[in-house]
């Protein structure tokens, strides 16, 4: 806790007097462009001397001892620690909580849009609480499945004792608080309304000097996502026990491996499309300003460069878990595992060459529709491979349905569903009439919550017993899985219907014949709403009250439920040995790895 | 865990002399592409087509012989 | 060795594990190429190969040998000290560094020259500064770095079986070189 004590005061002191003394320097007001931007580089350094770089690792680099925080006990998830399953468990806890609070929001747009005019909030403050809702429920769905489950699993699965750069990783971590914090705290300086897209004009025009709070977080973040991509890539690479040849790695494995590539190298491209626009803001450039003779549209193709393959980055790690469960819970092996793997790092290399189809009305040049007609089309193909994997591998298998079966199959249908109503808006003569419509909103949250948020709560509930050593509460979760997966239908399914007669995104009002629908749509979030109540009792109670989980509850292969729940400190008490593959489920003396029985010690 | 990877770590295959050597020779041929990059911007309009295959050689002799690129693919000393 | 820290968990990072260090540099160098890709590409699509009547050339091309100069000390800096040849490690990062800050220096003067002739309100005033200030940003974060191993070095940290850190730092310094390349045409010579 004083760590935590520390970096609070060094951030809120680091923004203070840099702010000041900028705005000193600047003879302007402290709210200025300039000394914000200084006010926040210092605060974040401010925030990561505080919360322990200093102590446990910069101390190092002027010959000093390193005096690593040792707490112990619940104390150290407030720690720099570097144990990446500590690490693991605060990306999951920060970015539920992201989570719910994102969700809030979207009850209050739906609350605006449940009738026509203006209701519950003006057409301003709509398009404020649009855009936090966006950016944070990104920011979830890009790092809540990697950051926290592929950190606490990736080196248990591969049986080793923590990721290839500890530090780094911790390091990862303590940038994301600042972010949520200066996202959060945007309204102070007036917010950001331009959404999560931060398109040019308006994103440098618009008055609210919380664009570039939102600029500088994200670009926090983005370097938060390019650090732990790094390290996956590296651990996986780098780190393996031997005999876990590249063949048997489990599939969330690679599925986070490829999602790191993806992160390691395009999120540089938002960070940079952010940067210009801070710059167009607060230096005086000229980039994305049609007067200086710059060009809004290089924003859209820098962004869209990052954002599209970001939609995989998101869905992958979904993937991996789904398919995890879907194996471990039919009781069969894998279906096509090695076309999987071809189909992730196929989708790795496509994903970079689509993000023109976001811009097909745009009036960017004309021959260019085709080609990224074609090609983002192509990219159903490697998803389509994903899809009958996970159907041939429940084909006749002894289905278990427990609660993350049950939302792996959710996310089955569900991404079927996204994928499909991708293809209309991949076509540019629909595309035409479906851009920037409610169906593009009901086709994302289609595919970001039937791919990334099922497979993280389906992550929740499978690895809840490993985690916390305590079995959550099966009816209670199945009635969750239920209720979260029909609510989802009865509030998107409309949403295409009303994006096909002609209903705008990002507009707090709407043509009158589309109320009642509306009105629908908005009832129904509220029970999606609800059922996350249920999901968040289930969870707290039982990790506080639950009966005691066994190691292995499920009888699963890999790794990581061949120790004890949750894991002790260095994952494995003597290096295990791999010797077949994870799913042979089914095949008679099929054994996946010795753990504890090799003669070789690890320290 | 340290011995073994220890283990693997390349013998140094050439004294410090002649990597000393090396690295001047890959200098001086920098510098003398840099200086004909510039004498030829000077000289010709619309230059980019003719500086490309200068910038590629820069590029590709930094990589290799300074920053040892290929040792990261597992082969080559160092 | 000079990383080792007491923590248990810091071991996985103080042991030496060249191969895991260096795949993790250079994945950085990728996304770090990719930075300045994007950068660069702005330049292009907004102001193609244009460049204003007034660049100062002589300077330009004045700095560029002087961060080639540098990358030369850098690259005789860690050979010495792979040699254990630490007084040679010394004088050569010490050049380094101060070749490093002489082209920083080149940027602060040609910076004000260009300020008078295309302030950042102009389209290509906007690729130059913030091009040049993404590198400089870089030169100035070497040189850091540079300063933190010459220290330790002296110190009598490193030696032949053990340079890790200088290796990554000249690494990086080489990084900003090879970034310069790209950048020093695509401003001033295309
Ligand atoms: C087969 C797969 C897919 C195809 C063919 C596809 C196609 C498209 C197209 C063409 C658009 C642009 C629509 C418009 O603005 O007019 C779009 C929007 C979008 N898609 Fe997909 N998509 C696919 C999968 C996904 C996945 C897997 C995700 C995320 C996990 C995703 C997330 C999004 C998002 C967030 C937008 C809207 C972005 C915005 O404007 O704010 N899509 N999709
Ligand atoms: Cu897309």
């Amino acid at each position: 806790m004083r760590a935590l004590i520390r970096a609070v005061s060094g951030g809120a002191g680091g923004y203070v007097i840099a702010a000041f003394v900028t705005s000193l320097i600047t003879g302007g007001s402290v709210s200025d462009g300039v000394p914000v931007t200084f006010g926040y580089i210092f605060a974040l350094l401010g925030w990561l001397h505080g919360i322990g770089v200093w102590n446990a690792w910069a101390r190092e680099w002027f010959g000093l001892p390193p005096k690593p925080d040792n707490a112990k006990g619940w104390t150290r998830y407030f720690t720099f620690s570097t144990d990446h399953k500590v690490i693991g468990s605060q990306y999951l806890v920060t970015f539920l909580v992201v989570f719910l609070v994102g969700g809030l929001m979207a009850m209050v747009i739906r609350l605006e849009l449940a009738g026509t005019g203006e209701g519950f909030i003006d057409a301003d403050t709509y398009n404020k609480v649009m855009s936090m809702h966006g950016i944070l429920m990104v920011a979830v769905a890009v790092a809540a499945v990697l950051g926290s489950f592929g950190n606490y699993l990736v080196p248990l699965m591969i049986g080793a004792d923590d990721m290839a750069f500890p530090r780094i990783n911790a390091l990862s971590f303590w940038l994301i608080p600042p972010v949520a914090i200066s996202l959060l705290s945007a309204p102070l300086l007036g917010s950001f309304e331009a959404g999560w897209t931060a398109y040019p004009p308006l994103s440098v025009v618009a008055a609210g000097d919380g664009q570039l709070l939102f600029n500088m977080g994200v670009i926090t973040f983005g370097l938060s996502s390019i650090l732990g991509g790094l390290n996956i890539i590296t651990t996986v690479a780098t780190m393996r026990a031997p005999g876990m040849t590249w063949g048997r790695l489990p599939i969330f494995v690679w599925a986070t491996f490829s999602a790191s590539l993806l992160s390691l190298v395009i999120t540089q491209f938002f960070a940079a499309s952010l940067v210009l626009i801070h710059l167009d803001r607060v230096a005086g450039t000229t980039f994305f300003g049609a007067a200086g003779g710059g060009d809004a549209l290089l924003y859209e193709h820098m962004f869209w460069f990052y954002s599209h393959p970001a939609v995989y980055i998101m869905v992958l790690p979904g993937f991996g878990v789904a398919l995890e469960v879907i194996t471990h819970f039919s009781r069969k092996p894998l279906f096509a595992y090695k076309a999987v793997v071809g189909a992730f790092l196929t989708i790795v290399g496509l994903s970079s060459l689509v993000w023109a189809h976001h811009m097909f009305t745009s009036g960017m040049a004309a021959y260019l529709h085709a080609p990224f007609m074609v090609l983002t089309e192509a990219i159903s193909v490697p998803t389509g491979v994903i899809f009958l994997s996970a159907v041939g591998t429940m084909w006749r298998g002894k289905l278990w349905m427990q609660t993350p079966m049950l939302l792996a199959g959710g996310w089955v249908f569900n991404f079927l569903i996204g994928g499909i109503t991708g293809l209309f808006l991949a076509d540019v003569a629909t595309d035409v009439q479906l851009h920037d419509s409610y169906f593009v909103v009901a086709h994302f949250h289609y595919t970001i919550i039937g791919g990334s948020i099922f497979g993280l709560l389906a992550a929740v509930f499978f690895w809840f017993p490993k985690i916390t050593g305590r079995m959550y509460n099966e009816t209670m979760g199945k009635i969750f899985a239920v209720w979260v997966s029909v609510a989802l239908a009865l509030v998107f399914i409309p949403m295409f219907w009303v994006g096909v007669n002609g209903m705008n995104r990002r507009v707090n009002d709407y043509q009158q014949d589309l109320e009642t629908a509306n009105n629908f749509i908005s009832w129904m979030a509220l029970l999606l709403g609800l059922s996350f109540v249920l999901f968040a009792v289930n969870l707290v109670w039982s990790a506080l009250r639950g009966p005691k989980a066994p190691d292995n509850p499920w009888g699963a292969s890999t790794l990581e439920w061949q120790v004890s729940s949750p894991p002790p400190e260095h994952n494995f008490p003597l290096l295990p040995e791999v010797v077949g593959h994870p799913y042979d489920y089914g095949v008679p003396d099929a054994q996946h790895a010795v753990v504890g029985g090799s003669a070789k010690s690890e320290d | 865990m340290d011995t073994d990877e220890q283990l693997e770590r390349p013998v140094p295959s050439s004294t410090q002399q002649e990597k000393v050597r090396l690295g001047l020779i890959v200098a001086a041929a920098l510098a003398v592409l840099t200086l004909i990059e510039y004498v030829i911007a000077v000289g010709i309009d619309d230059p980019l087509i003719w500086l490309l295959p200068f910038v590629i050689a820069k590029f590709a002799l930094i990589l290799e012989y300074f920053m040892h690129f290929s040792a990261v693919l597992g082969k080559g000393d160092h | 060795m000079a990383l080792a820290a007491p923590a248990a968990h810091a071991r996985a990072e103080a042991t030496y594990r060249p191969q895991a260090n260096r795949l993790g540099l250079w994945l950085f160098f990728l996304s770090e190429t990719f930075l300045f890709s994007a950068m660069i590409s702005a330049r292009f699509v907004t102001s193609g190969t244009d460049t204003p009547e007034h660049l100062n050339q002589p300077l330009a091309l004045g700095i560029t040998i002087v961060l080639l100069l540098s990358s030369i000390s850098a690259y005789l800096s860690e050979n010495a000290i792979a040699h254990d040849d630490r007084a040679g490690f010394i004088r050569y990062t010490r050049i380094t560094i101060f070749l490093g800050l002489v082209f920083t220096a080149g940027v602060v003067l040609e910076w004000q020259e260009a300020l008078a002739d295309f302030p950042a309100g102009t389209i290509y005033g906007s690729a130059f500064f913030a091009l040049i200030g993404l590198h400089a940003f870089h030169v100035v974060t070497g040189i850091m770095a540079l300063g933190v191993v010459l220290n330790l070095g002296g110190k009598g940290h490193y030696g032949s079986e053990d340079y890790w850190p200088v290796e990554g730092t000249v690494k990086y310094w080489h990084l900003v070189d090879l970034m310069w390349v790209v950048i020093y045409p695509s401003l001033y010579l295309f």
